[in-house]
């Protein structure tokens, strides 16, 4: 018998509770792991399972009298458990965890003092434990004589009385207000409607704040029990409220909710509590899915500490005004116009910002050129008519050389020194090669600058000037002529690679030039129309690594972008292609770290989107369409990003400068925010020492992220493309992946790298038969076809089954990118689970598994006869190569052959299902069902073919069976719903091996990943994400 | 039970309105009666978080069916009102307190049930651990109430999350009843978490005298009843790891030819299935209550909610 055993390595999952211990060190209860990080500098301390089932739901902390950090008792508590212990306790390994227990669900444990401890259950009822000697004796139980149930309670201390009050929220609209020395109820506050989620009392004790099932925040007088103001806004239900700023005018309200946002709250003593209600400043989006389920401040800092269901913990700056270096102003125009003491006519406004890292340039609409001097004074430049009504304003990124132009072609190239004061000053017009000016754009590339102009006669050519930074004079000019279609010119680029210009345009369109000759025009060496659904190319940005390809990122404004890779044959793809969820892009910042930041506008805001960590960066209302911006990027010497944003509102100039960020952003990367539903793994095709993942979740997204053989995980990019509830995914070989869902969605997606990131990009996807969007693809299975002759790869014939019962078999071709449906039939009314390609001495079957209990088989060799055949292959792996039939020659579809097996075996649903291959002539089907039961059928090779029950076990969890993964020829691997995965010999019956709790609640995945050099892991998903170390 | 595209396509909920249920919860208590023959020789029944009132319907409808019953008595009880039904009495009241005990001892004439059934649920938050205990409570009190009322032998059902402590659940009823079954009704989604728990033949604990007393919390209820629940004590030093688990046995219920919660249906097909519909938007049979959150949803449809997504 061996010994195959498991071990948690890594978790990511919902966070319940956080707690913020100093000025650089918080706490975080991460399941049943409790971690310490410090948010200055950005990185985890320490972590240590502290539980062994429950998850963490809260910490409080008392510090030492001796003020030493490490002496700061800590009590964490989860369903009936407590734990308490020092922070010195918890970093020394040594120390074992003292682990305690109460009756009843616990809401809130609170130190009196270091050596008393008051404990709030979910029926009302305090008790108080001595925690003296370092033992912990019950001492004492009160309540108020309302045992009700509650979903909230607090207990509050009057840090300069010492009174302590019990604040409870029932789950019907009430909330009971009991005093802990007397147990008299002085309120029972009933303006709330349903569930009570939050109730805590300020730090003064003078106030209560709650919020419940009715989405609403409101704060009462903790002595009369008056409701003062409410605060609406969230979306959804709100979990969680604290209270900071205080001050002799008010206070601010932290809260979070299931609608995925943090938000800042004012609550204001004066004018009747702002007529009762709750202002709201400030909304924070940086998780993803759903539920911000936690979080704490730090009031002396002003920080905000939020986790949620996506595993993510961020750090919000409360205070940005206060850091350092920053600079926020607003003038109105009288401002500038009395600074720079020249009248503004009437009508005139600001048409053009730009930065040029010492200050800013600026021309209104009368041709008056002004200077915002260390972004703080204004002056004036000089005014010329030139540059009224119509002006272009340009700045090189890395150099402060402006060039400003008027409609008739007048350009003024100048150059700024640290002063704001015009170094060099270069003038010239167009007239040469047109008489009226449309558009600039510039780039430039190591010490190259270059600008290329447009006119807006689509027969006039586009011109591409490159200039010199030194002294400003044009060195060399080339006209490029445009395509007949209509051009309008949007984004430049010019890639080293491939010494090729790229010019972005509307209309989904890109023109390449390979400038070559001064003389002649130069004709675009290609045209790339419909590049994707939408119509800007908003910016391109070349991509160089190590591979000498010709890559661009280029982003569309209608929220798209892709990286593209351009063939020698001028043939591009997609290596990688996704979308965020709302809004307009206007382009992408790739950080030193690698992560990519993608800026552009929704609705009435200006963004700043960490695509790679999904999380908002940055966030400014700056008002609806016909927007004045300019957004200026810098890294510090921290590689972190800095900026400065300049927009005009209401004709009023606004900057805003970001200071010094006190803490670190992002303290946890987190997974997805809703439960995962799949989980694919494929080799990584030059590396034996990583694995591709790709995982699905319920809010319809998929990430790609790579395990390596010491365990690390990493994730790399989130595609939502899918927009039905995600089913399956798996893989086709190392090369392709298929992922399904409802709307009946199937989409093959290819796998490449680039840009040290692992990428995928949707290669085709099959059309859907019905327009019932509940209509789910419930599973597919495929396998790879090859050429007869030359035995390349050439296709894949896929198996899908459906919720209406319906099995399709399809063959995919490669080169032509479609689908072909060769098999389109129906099983019976039932929703179908599990498919599988199945071979039995060299014959194929479709099996299938259902919710009525039944396996069943179906004999397919019929129809794939006449186009494949099976070629000699090992057991492992199903080979067809396509006979002398061409792709086109395939007829459409068929009914399936007989039903050759039709068993029941669960009593209901087939919930999980995986087949061990034993020999050429006998597969092993082990299946788990919502009848708690793991069988393990044979079907081996009969006159037609025979099905055996080799083993039953009825009661193999206590839940609902949800997944079933082979591990080894002896070995499967069972998960339940009750979160128990079990380890099960399958060679004589059923042997338990190990048995694991896993913190994964609603477990539905799970997946091997085996590595060359012998490390093999588990990987289980549902309610979070976790990895286990598989060893013998 | 509102209107949805969703509830158009589920055949459960159309057949409800087709034949007049409240909720298509009604099948899963039908599902449940045609494999547990439930209301066999049943004349007292106390249906707990009875609104909207589908399972009272049900039992209403089964029970009172057969002419010989017709002194049968049933009582549902919730806090929330619920529109009447035919032979059964309406009360509003909390379950767990005592008075509400005495209200329906007096509807039986002194008499004890035969069958104690609890479909209730609470909102559930998306914390499972949270979400189980709270349910897991909900039947305590729900069994709370079962142990005062129960005859020797009466039968008890309830609605259950199959999650990581159920276990602790079945094991603690086994004490108590002569049979535990896990159910599962074909009405009932195999996506869901939910199934029900069937207790046969109600076996009182020898010397342990129930008595609802509104000074106690479920828990304190259960303290003494030694049926292997843990308890406070002075250590605090509970030993969770060894509390009994018991898998209670699985059994399917419905036929396997009736429908299929889990699968997608076709428009079109429904006269496969017999079922008439006349129109594709039919109303609710019984209107939502108000949702907690309706003024949240009145501020957002007038532009006033600052909701940003």
């Amino acid at each position: 018998m061996d010994n195959m055993k498991l071990d948690q390595i890594k978790h990511i999952g919902p966070i319940c509770a956080l707690k913020v211990i100093s000025n650089n060190l918080l706490l975080s209860g991460e399941g049943p792991t409790l971690s310490l990080y410090d948010y200055i500098k950005g990185e985890k301390i320490f972590e240590r399972l502290v539980f062994k089932r429950n998850k963490i739901h809260g910490i409080e902390i008392i510090n030492s009298s001796n003020d030493i950090e490490d002496d700061i008792k800590i009590v964490i508590w989860g369903g009936r458990s407590l734990s308490i212990f020092t922070l010195n306790n918890f970093k020394d390994l040594n120390y074992e965890i003292p682990h305690y227990g109460v009756s009843d669900w616990i809401f809130h444990c609170l130190f009196e003092n270091e050596s008393t401890l008051h404990v709030l259950n979910s029926h009302n009822i305090v008790h108080t434990v001595s925690l003296l000697n370092d033992n912990c004796k019950l001492i004492n139980t009160k309540h108020c004589g309302w045992k009700s149930i509650l979903y909230s309670g607090t207990i509050s201390i009057n840090k300069e009385t010492g009174k302590i009050t019990v604040l409870a929220g029932t789950v019907m609209n009430g909330i009971l207000i009991w005093d802990f020395e007397t147990c008299q109820v002085k309120h029972n506050l009933t303006e709330h409607e349903g569930s009570i989620f939050k109730v805590v009392a300020s730090p003064d004790n003078k106030y209560i704040i709650s919020c419940s099932d009715d989405r609403s925040i409101k704060v009462w007088d903790m002595e009369t029990g008056e409701l003062l103001a409410n605060g609406w806004g969230h979306g959804s239900r709100i979990w969680g409220l604290n209270v900071y700023n205080i001050s002799n005018d008010g206070f601010n309200i932290f809260s979070c909710s299931e609608d995925c946002t943090a938000r800042v709250w004012r609550f204001n003593f004066h004018d009747n509590y702002n007529n009762g209600e709750l202002i709201q400043e400030r909304i924070i989006l940086v998780h993803t899915g759903r539920h911000v389920w936690s979080l704490d401040l730090n009031d002396e800092k002003k920080l905000g500490f939020t986790a949620g269901a996506d595993g993510k913990i961020f750090v919000s700056d409360l205070n940005e005004s206060q850091r350092d270096g920053y600079w926020g102003h607003k003038w109105e125009l009288n401002d500038i116009s009395n600074e720079i003491n020249c009248v503004f006519q009437k009508g005139e406004l600001i048409k053009n910002y730009s930065d040029f890292g010492y200050g800013l340039i600026a021309v209104t609409s009368e041709g008056k050129i002004m200077i915002l001097k260390d972004y703080k004074k204004w002056k004036l430049l000089f005014i010329d008519d030139k540059f009224a009504k119509f002006c272009i304003l340009k700045i090189f990124e890395n150099e402060p050389i402006v060039i400003i132009a008027g409609k008739m072609g007048d350009c003024i190239l100048m150059k700024f020194n640290e002063n704001c004061e015009i170094e060099i000053k270069h003038e010239f017009n167009l007239n040469d090669s047109f008489n009226r000016l449309g558009n600039i754009l510039i780039n430039g590339y190591d010490d190259n600058y270059f600008a290329l102009f447009e006119s807006p006669n689509p027969n006039d050519p586009l011109i591409y000037k490159k200039i010199d930074p030194i002294n400003l004079s044009i060195l060399e000019s080339y006209e490029l002529l445009k395509p007949k279609d209509k051009i309008t010119i949007s984004s430049l680029e010019y890639n080293k690679v491939s010494n090729m210009l790229f010019v972005g345009c509307r209309f989904a369109t890109m023109l390449v030039y390979k400038i070559e000759n001064e003389n002649e025009k130069n004709q675009p060496l290609v045209v790339y129309k419909n590049l994707f659904k939408g119509d800007t190319v908003s910016s391109i940005k070349s991509l160089y690594d190590n591979s000498n390809n010709t890559m661009l990122y280029i982003t569309n404004k209608d929220g798209t972008y892709h990286i593209m890779k351009i063939n020698e044959n001028s043939t591009y793809e997609y290596l990688q292609s996704s979308k965020i969820q709302k809004g307009f892009l206007e382009g992408h910042i790739k950080t030193p770290n690698g992560d990519i930041l993608l800026y552009g506008f929704k609705s009435d805001c200006f963004f700043v989107w960490n695509e790679t960590k999904q999380y908002e960066v940055y966030r400014e209302i700056c008002g609806g369409p016909h927007r004045r911006w300019n957004f200026k990027y810098w890294f510090d010497s921290n590689n972190r990003l800095r900026y400065r944003f300049v927009y005009t509102r209401s004709s009023e100039v606004q900057i805003v400068q970001q200071g010094e960020p006190y803490a670190f952003e992002l303290l946890s990367d987190g997974l997805h925010g809703r439960e995962i539903r799949d989980i694919c793994v494929i080799n990584s095709q030059n590396n034996n020492d990583e694995k591709i993942i790709i995982t699905g979740a319920e809010d319809t997204t998929l990430k790609i992220s790579t395990l390596k053989n010491d365990g690390t995980f990493n994730s790399h990019w989130t595609y939502r493309e899918h927009i039905g509830g995600l089913q399956s995914i798996h893989a086709i070989n190392d090369e392709y992946i298929l992922s399904s869902s409802a709307k009946e969605e199937l989409y093959l997606w290819k796998i490449t790298e680039c840009d040290n990131k692992k990428c995928m990009s949707l290669e085709s996807s099959l059309p859907p038969s019905e327009e019932n969007p509940d209509l789910r693809v419930m599973d597919f299975d495929s396998i790879e076809v090859y050429d007869k002759i030359n035995g390349k790869k050439i296709g894949f014939l896929i198996v899908t089954v459906y919720s209406n019962s319906m099995i399709k078999v399809i063959y995919y071709d490669i080169a032509s990118k479609k689908f072909k449906v060769l098999i389109d039939d129906n099983y019976m009314q039932c929703c179908i689970f599990h498919v599988r390609f199945v071979c039995i001495d060299k014959r194929l079957f479709v099996l299938i598994a259902s919710t009525n209990g039944h396996l069943s088989i179906y004999d397919i060799n019929n129809v794939i006869g006449k186009y494949f055949s099976i070629d000699d292959s090992n057991i492992k792996e199903v080979k067809l190569s396509l006979n002398d039939n061409k792709f086109e020659e395939i007829n459409e579809s068929t009914k399936l052959d007989k039903l050759i097996i039709n068993q029941q075996i669960h009593q209901s649903s087939v919930k999980a299902l995986d087949i061990l291959q034993e020999t050429n002539g006998c597969i092993k089907v082990i299946t788990g069902g919502d009848d708690n039961s793991i069988i393990v059928s044979k079907i081996t090779k009969d006159e037609g073919l025979k099905f055996d029950i080799e083993s039953f076990l009825p009661s193999a969890a206590s839940s609902t069976i949800t997944t079933v993964t082979v591990i080894d020829e002896k070995t499967v691997l069972v998960g339940a719903v009750d979160q128990s995965i079990k380890l099960w010999n399958i060679e004589n019956g059923l042997t338990l091996v190990d048995n694991k709790y896993t913190t994964v609640a609603d477990t539905g995945c799970s997946e091997i990943a085996s590595f060359k050099n012998g490390e093999k892991y588990l990987l289980i998903g549902g309610a979070g994400f976790s990895i286990w170390k598989i060893t013998n | 039970m509102g209107k949805s595209s969703k509830d158009k396509r589920d055949l459960y909920y159309r057949k409800a309105k087709e034949e007049g249920w409240r909720a298509r919860s009604a099948f899963k208590l039908l599902q449940l009666n045609e494999q547990f023959d439930l209301f066999n020789d049943v004349k007292r029944v106390v249906d707990l978080c009875a609104a909207p009132g589908s399972w009272s319907q049900v039992l209403s409808k089964e029970i009172f069916k057969d002419k010989n019953n017709s002194d049968a008595k049933i009582v549902a009880v919730d806090l929330q009102p619920m529109s009447p039904i035919d032979n059964v009495i309406e009360l509003q009241a909390d379950i767990t307190h005592p008075k509400t005990l005495e209200m329906i001892m007096h509807h039986f004439d002194g008499e004890k049930a035969d069958f104690v059934c609890s479909d209730g649920a609470p909102d559930v938050t998306g914390l499972h651990d949270l979400d189980e205990y709270i349910q897991a409570q909900l039947i305590l009190s729900a069994l709370q109430l079962a142990t005062c009322i129960l005859k020797t032998g009466g039968k008890f059902v309830a609605k259950i999350f199959r999650g990581r402590d159920i276990d602790l659940l079945y094991s603690q009823l086994g004490y108590l009843f002569d049979k535990v079954i896990c159910a599962k009704p074909r009405s009932s989604r195999a996506s869901s978490l939910e199934a029900f728990i069937v207790c046969i033949g109600y076996r009182p604990r020898n010397g342990w005298i129930p008595s609802l007393n509104s000074n106690l919390s479920t828990e304190e209820f259960f303290q003494d009843l030694k049926i292997g629940r843990n308890s406070l004590n002075n250590e605090l030093n509970l030993e969770f790891n060894d509390e009994e688990r018991i898998v209670a046995p699985f059994i399917a219920c419905g036929d396997l030819n009736s429908i299929d919660s889990d699968a997608t249906y076709a428009l079109d097909e429904d006269d496969n299935i017999n079922i008439q519909i006349n129109s594709l938007s039919l109303d609710p049979v019984q209107s939502p209550t108000a949702p907690p959150y309706k003024k949240a949803l009145e501020l957002k449809r007038k532009g006033q909610l600052k909701i940003v997504k």
